[in-house]
């Protein structure tokens, strides 16, 4: 009986401790984030909006990671795994898949992947993130340096996978814009939004599609006719929302008068005035400006992540009393800045500050609401940040995407800072170097060990 | 606790007489240098990322823990000396916590000397320290795991060579409990449940720099479990 009662008990113990053992594993790992990052730039602590994305995750989310296995790139693909690991973590509804492109053609070919990326897929739903756009050269930075765009395109990825949303921006063309094909790094942030983005011309489509939910006019060389003036405020008239920004033309004080209007609409004077900064500039010269921030839902998040954009060639922009809608400012220069009204002398390479020229801070851009208070317009004297070229500079895409979010009434848009990343250190051994890691880790420590193991076993056969 | 670590005390003694433990410790850093080698400095530029190395020397825990533990248990059976163990004043639970805190000695040792590698990558360039201290207690907690787990199979047998081949297989199973199952369908769904319980997954976080609290529990439980397991074992000596 009483060795029945240990061996019961025994196997109750080992029982309830087994049980114990699996439901502690599984409460813990579904804790996720419960962990101490001890890395220098604090890499795998992901923000509060990825974390409350994440915790909004319902149903199974795939994300499979396609990766191109070279000695080159083995950190950059490190990365992408690591940050899709750290969002599998905290959710149990993500689940990492990672395949070699190379190894898995078919595959790839079932999600249309010819190039490294991340397919999120949920259900019949999915989004593609090419893997090439989440890296940056990091400017300014040390050899190797490169920054990591992944947690904000992911996360982006995510809501748009879950959002039932969809948003159009309409870009005007016919003006010398800047065209879409040079625009592409925001039409693809766009469309991680679920937000379309293509081009109208209104001479010929007659009028702003009416499923458009902003038109966007981005550095015009040339005036609108007053025909297309007209669509435009049928359109905003309608409910439409505006999106202008403004850019350096040679002629703009003289030819812009519909362009002008189109902003005086709402409150805002192009002043034609290029802003020559010797304070609050960059190394490329004073016509460009760091500006600073007023306070508006578009910046607010970025001030504290010294996110600010980097303008070349920005027009100092006037607000002035409008009873319908309200102008809020988002960006000024420094008060060592000066607006220079002489065009044609700034060209020939002649800039001073004169009577004539309106002293900083200048005003560089503003928000419109109505008096509801609902977002109507963004209005920029500055539009080269959104090329290509530019939008990668300083916080020129947060801003950007914080300005179309802000008026598209999108409120969740991100402001993820990238993550400064280092490329792995390497040396190059020379073949006495090579001989001597040899010596000492595959010759003298195991060597070293056997020979003591040999003396003992020697001591205790001759004991 | 006194008498606990006068057993912690004779067995850390027995492992630093034994030959065995030192042909054990010089196949595993011959194994692990071979590979740190073959990784560091066959491939040019040497790249100076621990992770790198380490995450192929791991593997020769599961072959250098069965050697190392295989003894603990098994030798007292053999030799006959459990009888007089289980009937001395020291209780069979403070005898196994003695013998696993001896065997995290050994442990300890030979996470010490895979520390020689990081050592000698530093010689060529500067080395994330942090990374490699994180590994470090990372590689401390899975060898535990795997130390408690030898333990265990070393109750089960009085051959060692038994006890070394079930702490192999257990080991082993462990290890690839998340490349069992496939990526989809009910495969997957299996591999979803077996991957939290696999010895390997756990440790990626420690390399990355990352002390997680989960993945630290998990090896702390599993020691625990398998310390539970091998008293149980020889407590049901009592009762034959």
């Amino acid at each position: 009986m009483k060795k029945w009662l240990g061996h019961t008990n025994s196997m109750v113990l080992s029982i309830a401790a087994v049980g114990i053992f699996i439901l502690l594993t599984l409460f813990l790992r579904s804790l996720g984030g419960f962990q101490l990052d001890l890395t220098a730039g604090k890499q795998y602590t992901l923000s509060d909006q990825t974390l409350t994305t994440i915790q909004g995750v319902k149903e199974n989310v795939r994300l499979i990671a396609f990766t191109v296995s070279t000695s080159q790139n083995q950190k950059l693909n490190r990365d992408v795994t690591d940050m899709l690991n750290e969002y599998a973590k905290r959710n149990n509804k993500l689940k990492v898949e990672q395949y070699d492109l190379n190894q898995e053609p078919i595959l790839a070919k079932q999600y249309g992947i010819t190039a490294a990326s991340i397919v999120l897929v949920q259900g019949e739903k999915k989004r593609v993130i090419d893997i090439g756009s989440l890296f940056t050269q990091a400017q300014g930075s040390s050899e190797g340096a490169y920054q990591f765009t992944g947690e904000e395109k992911l996360t982006s990825g995510l809501l748009a996978l879950s959002s039932t949303r969809q948003g159009k921006v309409v870009f005007l063309t016919g003006h010398e814009e800047i065209p879409l094909s040079q625009m592409t790094e925001l039409s693809s942030s766009l469309a991680q939004d679920n937000v379309k983005a293509e081009e109208v011309q209104l001479n010929q489509a007659g009028s702003v599609p009416k499923d458009a939910s902003v038109l966007a006019i981005v550095g015009p060389e040339r005036d609108i006719s007053v025909t297309e003036l007209k669509s435009i405020r049928t359109y905003l008239n309608d409910g439409g929302k505006l999106f202008m920004a403004l850019g350096f033309h040679p002629n703009m004080g003289s030819s812009w008068k519909n362009l002008d209007a189109l902003a005086a609409d709402y409150g805002v004077k192009d002043t034609h005035a290029i802003v020559v900064d010797q304070e609050q500039t960059n190394t490329l010269g004073p016509l460009w400006t760091v500006p600073t921030f007023g306070s508006h839902a578009i910046t607010d998040k970025l001030a504290p992540s010294n996110l600010y954009p980097v303008l070349s060639l920005s027009i100092a922009l006037q607000a002035g009393e409008q009873k319908d809608w309200k102008t809020t400012l988002l960006l000024k220069s420094s008060a060592a800045s000066y607006g220079e009204m002489n065009i044609q002398g700034l060209l020939n390479n002649e800039t001073q500050k004169d009577d004539k020229d309106p002293q900083g801070p200048l005003d560089l851009g503003y928000a419109v609401e109505g008096k509801d208070g609902k977002p109507k317009a963004v209005i920029l004297g500055t539009s080269a940040l959104l090329s290509d070229t530019e939008i990668s500079t300083g916080g020129n895409r947060d801003f950007v995407l914080n300005s179309l979010n802000y008026v598209q009434e999108h409120s969740d848009g991100l402001t993820i800072r990238p993550r400064q990343e280092q490329d792995f250190k390497v040396a190059y051994l020379t073949a006495a170097q090579a001989k001597t890691v040899l010596a000492i880790s595959v010759v003298g420590l195991p060597l070293l060990f056997a020979v003591v193991g040999i003396l003992l076993w020697w001591r205790r056969r001759s004991a | 606790m006194r008498r606990l670590f006068a057993v912690c005390q004779k067995e850390l003694q027995a492992y630093l007489w034994t030959p065995t433990t030192y042909f054990a410790l010089a196949v595993y850093m011959l194994l692990t240098g071979l590979l740190f080698y073959t990784n560091f400095v066959m491939y040019q530029p040497s790249i100076l990322d621990y992770r790198l190395v380490l995450g192929d020397t791991l593997s020769m825990l599961v072959f250098v823990v069965p050697l190392l533990t295989m003894r603990l248990v098994a030798e007292e059976f053999r030799q006959g000396t459990d009888e007089l163990l289980l009937t001395s004043p020291v209780s069979v639970t403070e005898i196994m916590i003695g013998k696993f805190l001896a065997s995290l000695g050994m442990l300890l040792i030979l996470v010490l000397c895979s520390l020689a590698y990081p050592v000698v990558m530093s010689f060529y360039g500067s080395l994330d320290w942090t990374l490699v201290f994180t590994s470090v207690i990372g590689l401390f907690m899975l060898g535990a795991a795997m130390m408690a787990i030898g333990l265990f199979a070393s109750t089960l047998s009085q051959h060692q060579m038994m006890s070394a081949v079930v702490s192999f297989i257990l080991l082993l199973v462990f290890w690839m409990l998340d490349s069992f199952g496939g990526q989809t369908g009910a495969s997957a769904a299996l591999q979803q449940w077996l991957e939290p319980f696999s010895l390997t997954a756990r440790f990626d976080s420690f390399t990355k720099g990352l002390l997680n609290g989960a993945d630290v529990m998990y090896y702390v439980t599993v020691a625990a479990l398998f310390l539970l397991f091998s008293i149980q074992v020889v407590e049901r000596k009592r009762w034959r």
